[in-house]
């Protein structure tokens, strides 16, 4: 398995769904290789995943419930999975489940700020934590679907028929939810587009 | 050069490199949760989803009564009274009953069936529990008429999407019922009301069901991106719609949830939140005039401000607005700053008048040595003139990174909290209560 992009956006888009392999043998919830093929899977995407419930959410202890539960309800369901090969599919997706359920919830306001990065991309780096924490808010203040569909389009560059297809939406109501909330995030940020 | 799309990229790209390699905990799979077995898929079958209390059947009918297997004891028909304490006194002016969505498993976080429950005011015991009707599998919004005996509820068939061997929830439509507590047996009935279900397009982003339980008002956000305003008299299930072409969002800043449209108990004025980014407003529209939504004013704004909207000495967070049932006031959870320090928060509920605008007063104001968070206090109920609410307060005792949220009844300055809506959150879950 290839750690070099674990935790990056990139290792949990779409074509690497076909990357995780499943266990040799039949393995149930009480199988040794159910738990060998979860923690594995939990060990090369954990960060990856946390790190895109926290963008979803602002909160890293709700992120990391989130996560745990997905990982919990794969490893649960183990045997009922007819490919293995999507399993990173299929937590991904619980994951995004999570973070809807949690933002349909009555939220808090991340009135304080954002805390500074630990360790900063090039790419994140080019905007200096003022700006980021403007953007952060922002984006936080849309509608829980229009932010769902930012974080996956430019979070994790996913293209739009997959992000349709993860949402449950047209494509064509991806591109409109997507402009109307960079409209939105225009006028939060003073822009004029 | 540095496009939006571009900011966005590098912003969240930004936050979730805050999630430091090698900070995240070991993966838990201790006391995996038995499910019985069954057919993958949600649905008849519903894997993993006990038996309710209550079994709903369906019906072919157009409205379908159906009958609950618990009668509601107790509460205004024989609940045990309460000692004649202020606590007493508070409870009496309160409505009997609320409803609460809940999941089966209050600890996750993860999407799950939801079904409703009912509980006393005064106690905050569960009286009954209702499930969505099949083929609906779970509840997504409540609406109360303020009387705690008469509400809506909007069910959703808890389609799983499948591919991929992946799962995620499908919009679909959305059909809504009325719960009725009879105040003469204290059964619930929960009947399918005659209203087309709302297309799965359609995202509701507010409901609200007015004093009487006569008419049901939703606000839709994403139907062709066009918002709109609908308004379903519940007897008959006929219906008005007006869009919105106004600029802003029909909804609040808590993505919808709270309350974002509310009635005066005339039937015919609905008080209504657009949000514009930078600013909120509250409207009110005459709902029997043939003008659109273009006609309604508005009653208070909140202007100038991206991330809370000051008005005078007051922010408001965006949450929940009610217009009082008696056309008075509108009332939301503020916050106010100016008036202390940077150091020092009032947090209050402030009651503005809804002819001119103006803070007439402020309930129950509680001062923090620290900037408060503002969203962590909202409003659930008002009584018809605003005398007495009911709100979340954000009180002390949660440990680090958490709010201890109490649900309690405001009269004046006095807070008196509700037994059994207590909760610590970081985030969530948290359903609020409906009255």
């Amino acid at each position: 398995m290839d750690f070099r992009h674990r935790g990056s956006p990139a290792a949990l888009a779409a074509p690497l769904a076909r990357a995780v392999p499943g266990p040799a043998g039949p393995a149930g919830p009480d199988g040794g290789d159910a738990e060998a093929a979860v923690s594995g899977l939990y060990e090369a995407h954990a960060l990856g995943l946390v790190r895109l419930a926290y963008v979803m959410l602002g909160d890293r202890a709700a992120a990391e419930d989130v996560v745990q539960e997905a990982f919990g309800g794969l490893y649960r369901r183990w045997d009922q999975l007819a490919d293995k090969g999507r399993a990173l599919q299929y937590v991904r997706s619980s994951v995004l489940n999570g973070c809807r359920s949690a933002l349909r919830r009555p939220r808090h306001a991340d009135v304080d700020g954002v805390p500074q990065p630990t360790a900063a991309s090039a790419e994140a780096a080019a905007l200096t934590s003022e700006e980021r924490r403007e953007v952060t808010r922002a984006l936080r203040r849309l509608p829980n679907r229009q932010r769902e569909v930012l974080v996956l389009r430019f979070y994790l560059d996913e293209p739009e028929a997959e992000i349709a297809r993860v949402m449950g939406i047209s494509q064509s109501t991806v591109r409109s939810t997507a402009h109307r909330a960079l409209a939105k995030l225009g006028h939060l940020l003073g822009e004029t587009r | 050069m540095n496009t939006l799309e571009s900011r966005v990229r590098a912003a969240t790209k930004a936050t979730a490199e805050e999630i430091a390699p090698g900070s995240i905990p070991p993966l838990s799979l201790a006391t995996p949760q038995r499910r019985r077995p069954g057919r993958a898929g949600r649905g008849r079958g519903r894997a993993g989803w006990p038996r309710m209390l209550i079994p709903l059947a369906a019906a072919a009918s157009v409205i379908a009564v159906v009958a609950t297997s618990l009668a509601i004891t107790g509460g205004a028909n024989g609940h045990r009274p309460a000692k004649a304490t202020g606590h007493a006194s508070a409870m009496a002016s309160l409505p009997p009953y609320y409803v609460q969505l809940a999941g089966n498993n209050p600890n996750t976080t993860v999407l799950q069936p939801e079904h409703a429950v009912i509980r006393a005011t005064s106690s905050g015991a569960a009286l009954a529990t209702i499930t969505p009707p099949s083929p609906y599998g779970t509840f997504a919004l409540v609406a109360g008429a303020g009387d705690g005996r008469a509400f809506v509820l909007a069910a959703e068939k808890w389609a799983v999407q499948q591919a991929d061997g992946g799962s995620s929830q499908l919009a679909e439509p959305t059909k809504f019922f009325l719960l009725r507590i009879s105040p003469v047996t204290g059964k619930p009935q929960l009947t399918a009301l005659p209203i087309p279900a709302e297309p799965a397009s359609a995202g509701l982003s507010g409901m609200a069901l007015s004093p009487g339980a006569r008419r049901l008002a939703v606000a839709v956000d994403g139907d062709g991106n066009r918002q709109k305003i609908q308004v379903f008299t519940v007897a008959t299930g006929s219906e008005q719609q007006w869009t919105w072409h106004g600029g802003g969002n029909i909804t609040n800043n808590a993505g919808g949830n709270g309350q974002v449209l509310s009635w005066v108990a005339n039937q015919r004025t609905l008080a209504f939140q657009v949000w514009h980014g930078n600013s909120i407003e509250v409207r009110l529209f005459n709902t029997a005039s043939a003008a659109g939504l273009g006609a309604s004013t508005i009653a208070v704004d909140f202007p100038g401000a991206a991330v809370d909207s000051p008005r005078g000495d007051v922010t408001f967070g965006g949450t929940s607005t009610f217009i009082t049932p008696d056309a008075a006031m509108i009332v939301c959870a503020t916050t106010s700053t100016t008036k202390w320090s940077t150091t020092m928060t009032q947090v209050g509920y402030t009651e503005f008048s809804a002819r001119t605008g103006r803070a007439v007063r402020i309930l129950d104001p509680r001062r923090y040595a620290a900037k408060a968070l503002l969203q962590t206090q909202d409003v659930l109920w008002t009584n018809a003139s605003g005398s007495t609410l009911i709100v979340v307060a954000d009180v002390a005792g949660a440990q680090p990174g958490k709010y201890r949220l109490q649900m309690g009844a405001v009269t004046g300055k006095s807070f008196t909290p509700l037994p059994g809506l207590q909760t610590d959150t970081a985030l969530g879950p948290v359903h609020y209560p409906v009255w």
